[in-house]
């Protein structure tokens, strides 16, 4: 389980994130929900320790973050992660240069699932692709937690009902994903949790399946009674 | 293969410079070695002589200093690091004073002009500098106790803009120093005034009891010449001398620039506190003229036609008295830097011709010693030019 | 251990194209500078001996006869090597910035890579440094070579033949290959100790940027103001107590090399800091 609790973050004396607390389980999908701006990012950055935090406390299954702990959890940032120059069978090589954990016949079912060739430069891949390898490059991690920011943004249509088959595939079966996305659209009937977001703060966590049973709402219901209150 | 550049990169770097390294660690010196090879007379009294010098190589555009002792060739560039700094290659005395007495000399970074030594003591008299005190700092340095004691000494200002310690006296009772001073008794006035002073301290309180200008010299630069004063005094010897030397030269508009056309010499004497003019005669020779003073002697060297010679001036009755000293080796027109050392006269003579060393009986003149630097190898465009000779 | 050569090697892979280029533009340059300077030598013997009537003797007292150390002053020497160095240098910089800048975010790997974060500092100063010695040791390795060319093209009567010691401690020659290639072992060792004290503290000031930005660039460049004056102490103390020349120079190289080691440590356990608490993607 991944627990954040009571994170504070300023940017100079912008107060970007104001105390936020939520968990993400393993083997479900927890979605942050918030409009640009809201500290989605941030909070991805303070879990991964790739920012500093001024307040509060990120715990991964109980532990603190350490180097070892970069086997049991990566993050798939909405930019790639390696450099353009380089080959995508370069990348992967690196991967597996780093990484103990790294799956590499995942990773070789994933790249014909994709129809993407080793030889490819990263530079010269389209957006839809480009994207497909950072997912690949997370994919690839025999991890236990994945977090994804904005996965589907400015990506074409065909690429992204791709991406959505990898959610419910059994690549991301048993793992504990923290997804962000200011559309929920797209993805709304995979995720188990959302956490809705603003301004810092965190306005509301549910199970959708309990609101869906529960309440009858859908997490779009939700959001337009949190956020146009 | 794996990490080639790593490998690579690393394999050409210990080639390279590890190469490199090693060969030189074990390469022939690229410089000539140089013996002194004896011409005439006793060998028993250049026992422990070094030469210091540069070397220079005109084509390979190549300056070293270099330390000749009776079995080494000892260029600066070939020496260990940790040589390298003790070596240093500065002032001999300084080094001789450094070495035996270390914890003394710390920080004491003044020429040799700054000392004094005798059997029982070694004094240091710097100047304080002349911002807010003007005056002295004195350490006297016990030898058999080994117990340092130090004092500082106010002086009058006086307009004093610069000041020099040009040599340092003892005796039971008093410290003297001897100090060129700049002052400038009107800041409007271009003209500057230099002159030697004399400071009398009193060892037991630390009072000043005496300040003497002893002499005061007007440098009006005009488009006629000017006057200049210069010490005679050899700064490197640091003992006992009864006299103070120093000359005026007068600086005329020549043909090519300006020249000296007469140098005057003064004599002050330190017990009797007099300022003699040295009566010499009115030779050509003596304007400008190198000298040593050693024991109560002033010492103008000439080359001759047979050799060379060593006019001497007895400064205690000014009697005047030219030793023939007759050669069979030529004194060069180069660099000669004599030392005095045991009785003896020691004169290094070096030019592109070649490097000589003459040494003279002090009392008789004689000539006891005759050699000349020869290389290991034949040497062309090459110059060593010797500046300081020291017994280790 | 491993993955520090894994990174050293990667970040070599990322600057190699240009490292090359830098390495060939070198060896090209002064090869043809020593062809062009040689020839040119020779055709001013020619000129002057045969059409000019002047006796070997009278040559050679007027132009000297050419040396190594003389071909090396002209700019197909120096500027290579310039260039080399002010790339290097500027380099030191890159090395860290092109992490951050573009479109990809490659600092975001480097950063999660399971390893400890110092080794992606180490990995990048060593790559620096390995690079420096690398063009000295090419610098070193085609004198010979030139050394050959230039005794192939003028005749022996018209050169000066020296060995590579005395190129590097010729006057002449350019004067940073005697800072580079000291005499001594200690000496060169001293050398590039500094160096490496520099490039630390340095990275350490980048560190400082790169975690409080603009803040971080005062941040950095006190430290590197720090840095300085603990280096500098024992001057800085003699200039503060007037005491010029208190230590002997054998002392004051020891103070130096601990004062140097305790920098380098000091700025490796500061980016130490930095890299783990402080930076930001």
């Amino acid at each position: 389980m991944i627990e954040v609790k009571d994170i504070k973050k300023n940017f100079g004396l912008k107060k970007v994130l104001k105390g936020v607390s939520f968990t993400a389980n393993k083997g479900e999908i927890t979605c942050l929900i918030g409009i640009n701006g809201a500290g989605k990012t941030t909070i991805m950055n303070a879990i991964m320790n790739l920012t500093p935090i001024k307040g509060g406390e990120i715990l991964i299954d109980s532990e603190r973050l350490t180097k070892e702990t970069y086997e049991k959890i990566t993050f798939i940032p909405d930019a790639i992660t390696m450099l353009p120059q380089m080959k995508i069978g370069e990348a992967l090589q690196f991967m597996k240069d780093f990484y103990k954990s790294w799956n590499e016949e995942r990773a070789k079912e994933l790249l014909s699932f994709f129809r993407l060739k080793e030889e490819e430069k990263i530079s010269s891949l389209s957006k839809g692709n480009t994207a497909k390898v950072n997912l690949l490059l997370g994919l690839g991690l025999d991890v236990d937690y994945l977090l994804m920011d904005e996965p589907f943004s400015g990506i074409d249509i065909f690429s992204r009902e791709q991406i959505t088959e990898v959610f419910t595939s059994h690549l991301v079966e048993d793992r504990g994903v923290i997804i962000t996305t200011h559309e929920i659209n797209d993805i709304e009937h995979l995720i188990d949790k959302a956490v809705l977001l603003d301004d810092g703060k965190v306005l509301r966590e549910f199970r959708t399946e309990e609101v869906r049973e529960l309440e009858g709402k859908s997490v779009v219901d939700v959001m337009r009674e949190v956020y146009q209150r | 293969m794996r990490y080639w550049k790593v490998i690579v990169l690393a394999a050409i770097v210990i080639l390279g410079i590890g190469t490199y390294y090693i060969q030189n660690a074990f390469a022939n010196s690229d410089y000539p070695e140089f013996h002194l090879e004896k011409v005439g007379g006793d060998e028993d009294v250049v026992n422990g002589l070094t030469f210091m010098g540069n070397y220079f190589d005109n084509y390979k555009e190549i300056g070293e200093n270099v330390k000749i002792t009776s079995e080494d060739t000892i260029y600066q560039s070939e020496l260990s690091y940790f040589d390298y700094l003790t070596e240093v290659f500065q002032d001999s005395t300084i080094r001789r004073l450094q070495s035996d007495y270390r914890k003394f000399m710390r920080g004491k970074n003044e020429g040799s002009s700054a000392f004094f030594e005798d059997d029982k003591r070694l004094i240091y008299a710097g100047s304080l500098g002349i911002e807010s005190d003007i005056g002295f700092r004195i350490e006297m340095l016990d030898k058999e106790v080994n117990e340092t004691t130090d004092f500082q000494v106010e002086i009058p200002k006086n307009n004093i803009n610069y000041m020099n310690v040009v040599d340092v006296q003892a005796d039971e009772k008093e410290v003297i120093i001897t100090t060129r001073n700049f002052y400038t008794h009107n800041p409007n006035e271009s003209e500057t005034e230099e002159g030697f002073h004399v400071y009398r301290i009193n060892i037991e309180n630390g009072s000043l009891i005496g300040d003497e200008i002893i002499y005061e010299n007007k440098v009006d630069h005009s488009d006629k010449g000017w006057t200049e004063l210069i010490e005679v005094n050899n700064d490197m010897e640091i003992g006992k001398e009864d006299y103070f030397v120093f000359r005026l030269d007068h600086m005329k508009e020549k043909e090519y620039g300006f020249e000296a056309d007469g140098s005057d010499y003064f004599a002050y004497h330190f017990e009797t506190n007099e300022l003699k003019e040295m009566n010499l005669p009115n030779e050509r020779l003596f304007v400008e003229k190198t000298a040593y003073v050693h024991g109560g002697v002033v010492y103008f060297l000439n080359k001759t036609k047979s050799g060379f010679e060593f006019i001497r001036y007895q400064m205690d009755d000014g009697e005047l008295n030219t030793i023939e000293v007759p050669t069979t080796l030529n004194l060069n027109e180069g660099n000669t830097n004599v030392i005095f050392h045991d009785g003896k006269i020691f004169i290094p003579n070096s030019s592109e011709e070649g490097n000589n060393l003459f040494v003279l009986d002090e009392k008789t003149g004689k000539l006891v010693y005759e050699g000349k630097l020869s290389a290991d190898r034949e040497l062309e465009n090459v110059y060593l030019d010797l500046n300081d000779l020291a017994f280790e | 251990m491993r993955n520090y050569v894994k990174l050293v090697d990667f970040e070599l892979k990322r600057f190699m194209k240009i490292y090359l280029t830098l390495i060939g533009i070198v060896i090209i340059s002064q090869i043809v500078g020593v062809i062009v300077e040689s020839n040119q030598f020779m055709d001013m013997a020619n000129r002057e001996m045969f059409e000019g009537s002047m006796s070997l003797t009278q040559f050679l007292e007027m132009y000297w006869p050419l040396t190594m150390s003389r071909i090396l002053i002209s700019g197909w020497f120096i500027l290579p090597v310039g260039l080399s160095a002010a790339a290097l240098i500027f380099y030191c910089f890159f090395i860290w910035y092109r992490d951050w800048f573009g479109k990809n975010t490659f600092i975001y790997r480097l950063l999660m890579l399971p390893t400890a974060r110092i080794n992606i500092l180490l990995a990048k100063a060593s790559a620096i440094f390995l690079m420096v010695l690398g063009l000295v040791s090419i610098q070193l390795i085609l004198l010979p070579i030139e050394n050959i060319i230039f005794q192939t093209i003028v005749p022996l009567d018209l050169r000066v033949d020296m060995t590579i010691r005395e190129v590097i401690n010729s006057s002449n020659g350019f004067a940073s290959l005697q800072m580079l290639l000291p005499n001594s072992l200690v000496q060169f060792f001293a050398h590039y100790g500094i160096g490496f004290m520099t490039v630390f503290t340095l990275f350490t000031a980048i560190l400082f940027e790169r975690s409080y930005r603009i803040k971080g660039i005062i941040f950095g460049v006190v430290y590197c103001i720090i840095a300085l004056v603990i280096f500098l102490l024992p001057s800085s103390l003699e200039m503060v107590f007037s005491e010029f020349g208190y230590f002997y120079p054998e002392e004051l190289f020891i103070i130096e090399v601990i004062l140097g080691i305790i920098v380098t440590g000091i700025s490796i356990w500061v980016s130490h800091y930095l890299l783990n608490r402080k930076v930001t993607v």
